[in-house]
């Protein structure tokens, strides 16, 4: 027995490890309760830094989910709000041409367009009425702005509709202040020429020309656009003079095909 | 100086298990088998150190994993220091200088280890209500013994690692 615990004693390892089992055996007893103090104690001291960085790992988790999501609604938002926006612009300009069709005196068809010709000396419209909605040839195309053109071929479901911008395009005008008369006509650029006015005419910058009535295609009192340069041209009979059209040849989408007789 | 290299050894170690153990192995767990970090800084100390410095890293790493859970303080700090007393004694007597036996060793400990925890749940001892499921101990093991093997790789060319960044 002694030889045993003088053996035991040189093992100064066996010591260690039975020391240390003896605390830990001490640990073991200790109630519950207090085992769940001290250890909430020294948790919170020791796994405090652990503890917080691994609730920001579960927030950055959770955090680059909601990102994920907020992500996908903000584009799903930002599609509806285009199409509302689409649609906005369209309630406005379907508003404005109903307000034309009532206060005009013509028999008005509206018309989609549905292809644009762009080819630089004679660009056209197609739109989408032909000879089934009674669409014939020379008929006045318009916008709730002003003159747009005219038709120039019609099938049984779609039109050609030469614009103003067209070289071929003449249309017989008019200043509404001073009523001097004149051809409108395209020769290049954003502006129509206002040709064969004379020299004698009061017609002004800011003067509006609308259509005159005569050349039995357009009716009188059609817009055309505004006079943004008159000057009298030395050695000649006719004065100079430049129109910005009324309307933007290249953003119509809806017009109304003119059709003689209510 | 031998001496401040293992303190720096052993405090690094404490850290990197109690990190991992909080933050890395919830996050990891397959088929319900988790690494257990401690365990393997525990071993890793007894392969590389006295059995005195290995029995005390044992029992301070079991006493910080029971402070986490209390119910099992006590019981993992002399679990830990018992696998820890045994590797280390063993390590001298059949010369386990080969990685191939370290890891032997590794996954026989994460066993005993295992086992032993799960003796303790079934007869009360615990406090815990832990079942015991043999695939799960087996996978558990096995899974401690990869994070031994990525571990003890990592110490053992962590010179060469540290260059490759350089």
């Amino acid at each position: 027995m002694f030889g045993f615990i003088s053996n035991l004693l040189k093992n100064v390892n066996l010591l260690y490890f039975l020391g240390v089992c003896a605390v830990s055996i001490i640990l073991i007893l200790l109630p519950l309760s207090a085992k769940t103090t001290i250890g909430a104690l020294v948790s919170g001291f020791f796994y405090y830094p652990l503890i917080e960085l691994d609730h920001f790992l579960l927030d950055l988790t959770a955090t680059k989910k909601s990102n994920i999501e907020l992500n996908r609604q903000l584009a799903e938002k930002a599609m509806q709000l285009a199409e509302c926006a689409e649609m906005r612009h369209e309630n406005a300009r379907l508003r404005r041409m109903l307000d034309f069709d009532i206060h005009t005196k013509q028999r008005l068809v509206p018309a989609k367009v549905i292809a644009a010709r762009s080819m630089p000396d004679a660009p056209a419209l197609i739109i989408g009425v032909g000879a089934d909605k009674g669409i014939k040839v020379n008929n006045p195309v318009v916008t709730a702005e002003g003159i747009v053109g005219k038709t120039i071929a019609v099938s049984s479901r779609t039109s050609t509709v030469q614009l103003l911008t067209d070289h071929n395009c003449r249309i017989s005008a008019i200043d509404q202040s001073t009523r001097t008369l004149g051809i409108i006509r395209w020769k290049g650029g954003k502006l129509l020429e206002m040709g064969d006015v004379p020299i004698e005419s009061q017609l002004a910058v800011g003067d509006t020309i609308v259509s005159s009535g005569l050349g039995g295609i357009f009716p009188a009192g059609l817009m055309i656009g505004t006079v943004v340069y008159a000057k009298n041209r030395s050695g000649s009979l006719f004065k100079d003079v430049l129109v910005r059209p009324a309307v933007k040849f290249w953003s119509v989408e809806e017009v109304f095909v003119i059709l003689y007789g209510k | 100086m031998a001496n401040r290299f293992i303190n720096i050894q052993i405090v690094s170690g404490i850290i990197v298990a109690l990190a991992f153990n909080i933050v890395v192995m919830p996050r990891t767990v397959i088929l319900g088998a988790v690494a257990d970090m401690p365990l393997v800084v525990t071993i890793w100390i007894a392969l590389t150190s006295t059995p005195r410095t290995a029995i005390i890293f044992g029992f301070l790493m079991g006493l910080l994993v029971g402070f986490a859970r209390p119910a099992e303080l006590g019981w993992s700090s002399v679990l830990l220091a018992l696998v820890a007393y045994g590797i280390a004694a063993l390590k001298d007597r059949l010369v386990m200088e080969s990685m191939w036996l370290r890891i032997a060793g590794l996954f026989a400990a994460a066993l005993i280890y295992r086992l032993l925890y799960f003796a303790l749940a079934r007869y009360g001892l615990l406090e815990t209500n832990s079942a015991f499921v043999m695939i799960t101990t087996l996978l558990s093991a096995v899974y401690t013994t990869v994070l031994g093997i990525i571990v003890f790789g990592f110490i053992k060319h962590r010179r060469m690692i540290r260059d490759l960044f350089q």
